[in-house]
């Protein structure tokens, strides 16, 4: 009976396991998918064939490179119409097309048809928003890190207890005549 | 011997809706909730930080009702139940001196101030430290569970007094947020992601709490056996 006990309990204590595992994946999954950031305010300057602030509307795209030069970019997204005044205009990143941005620093590069946007692309640091986020991350970990521990920790000791148990409980039944 | 009992399906429901709970909520908490406007997605430890402190409490309250009971009744369940709430407001308690600094750095600028509410919760971290450590210190069982329900009753007192200390005295310590008077309260997104929390963590205690008292009731019967055949 003991035995059929343990086996059972074996068998649970796997089944926990696994749950256990599929919560912590999840529970670390959800907070990283929300650091990201969604959508990003940026203002930029477009001139046009002669070199003077254009004015009116143009076709505007976004592209998102890991590196100053060169390279593949990971995101992109064209805003038409875009609405230029004395050569500036202001966009919001993401709105047509998801932008995933995690801890690391990214190179905008903004490119047009009809006027001239600049051959640099531009580094966006997002350090404030960032820098908060591993606040919010480094809390949450805390709290579920300790929670799991706990809970390995009890289930620990309970399977210790049980076979201290099952050990006394043969020592006394061999000692009976 | 105690039944692991692990079959029970009050159990099973307990923890398939604490699972479905925690994911509701890390939903509400990570997507739902907007953002705060000052304090950005920081502010989003307070539906952990504020449930943990509500959990620290309700524990201290069973080990507060327990110990009173024990007292009164002199039966070793009471015991049981007290020191099993009580190790799990300490661990509740320590999540919330933990995540509190966490959430100060970037919006206080400090990790740590000496006010009213932060001094009184650490205090009751040590009162509650104390009571679990003068559990293993005295070997006579009935003697240590009388110690244990006197210190836990007085230990209880705290908390009022750390409850009520925003409202009493100046204290950088945010205002309530729930009946916290005028120019206090919550967007009402915010509202539904702040009370699941509440409710998911309350759920969370007491499925902790029901493996605790199982794990107490295993170690007293083991404790019980070897007297036995001392």
């Amino acid at each position: 009976m003991i035995c059929d006990k343990i086996s059972e309990e074996e068998v649970i204590s796997q089944m926990k396991k696994s749950v256990i595992l599929a919560i912590f994946a999840l529970v670390f999954a959800v907070p990283l998918q929300a650091q990201v950031a969604r959508l990003v305010h940026f203002q930029g300057t477009v001139m046009d064939s002669t070199g003077n602030a254009f004015a009116g509307s143009t076709d505007l795209t976004f592209s998102i490179y890991g590196r100053p030069r060169s390279g593949q970019p990971f995101w992109s997204e064209t805003h038409d119409n875009v609405q230029v005044t004395d050569g500036t205009y202001s966009v919001l990143l993401g709105s047509k097309n998801p932008l995933k941005l995690s801890f690391y620093e990214y190179f905008l590069e903004v490119s047009s048809d009809h006027v001239a946007t600049g051959e640099r692309r531009v580094m966006i640091v997002g350090s404030g928003y960032n820098f908060r986020l591993w606040f919010l991350f480094s809390a949450y970990t805390v709290v579920w890190l300790a929670l799991f521990l706990y809970i390995f920790s009890i289930s620990r000791r309970q399977k210790r207890i049980i076979s201290e148990l099952e050990i006394l409980a043969e020592v006394k039944g061999s000692a009976r005549p | 011997m105690p039944s692991p009992n692990s079959r029970n399906p009050w159990m099973f429901l307990l923890g398939a809706s604490l699972l479905v709970c925690m994911v509701v909520d890390l939903y509400l908490i990570f997507e739902f909730a907007p953002e705060e406007r000052s304090m950005g997605h920081v502010q989003r430890i307070f539906y952990f930080h504020v449930p943990s402190a509500w959990v620290s409490f309700l524990a201290f309250f069973v080990v507060f009702v327990a110990s009173i009971r024990y007292l009164w009744k002199r039966e070793r369940k009471y015991d049981m139940a007290a020191n099993s709430a009580a190790e799990i407001g300490v661990l509740f308690s320590s999540l919330v001196l933990v995540t509190g600094p966490i959430w100060a750095r970037p919006v206080w600028n400090t990790w740590w101030e000496w006010t009213p509410r932060l001094t009184l919760f650490m205090v009751l971290w040590f009162i509650f430290i104390a009571y679990l450590m003068l559990r293993n210190f005295v070997e006579d069982e009935e003697r240590s569970a009388r110690f244990c329900a006197v210190f836990g009753i007085v230990g209880f007192v705290d908390v009022p007094i750390v409850y009520m200390s925003i409202r009493l005295w100046r204290d950088i310590h945010p205002s309530p947020v729930i009946a916290g008077g005028e120019g206090s309260g919550l967007h009402p997104d915010m509202k539904i992601a702040f009370y699941f929390s509440l409710f998911t963590f309350t759920l969370l205690f007491v499925y902790l709490f029901v493996h605790r008292l199982r794990l107490e009731k295993s170690s007293v019967a083991l404790s019980d056996l070897k007297k036995e055949m001392a």
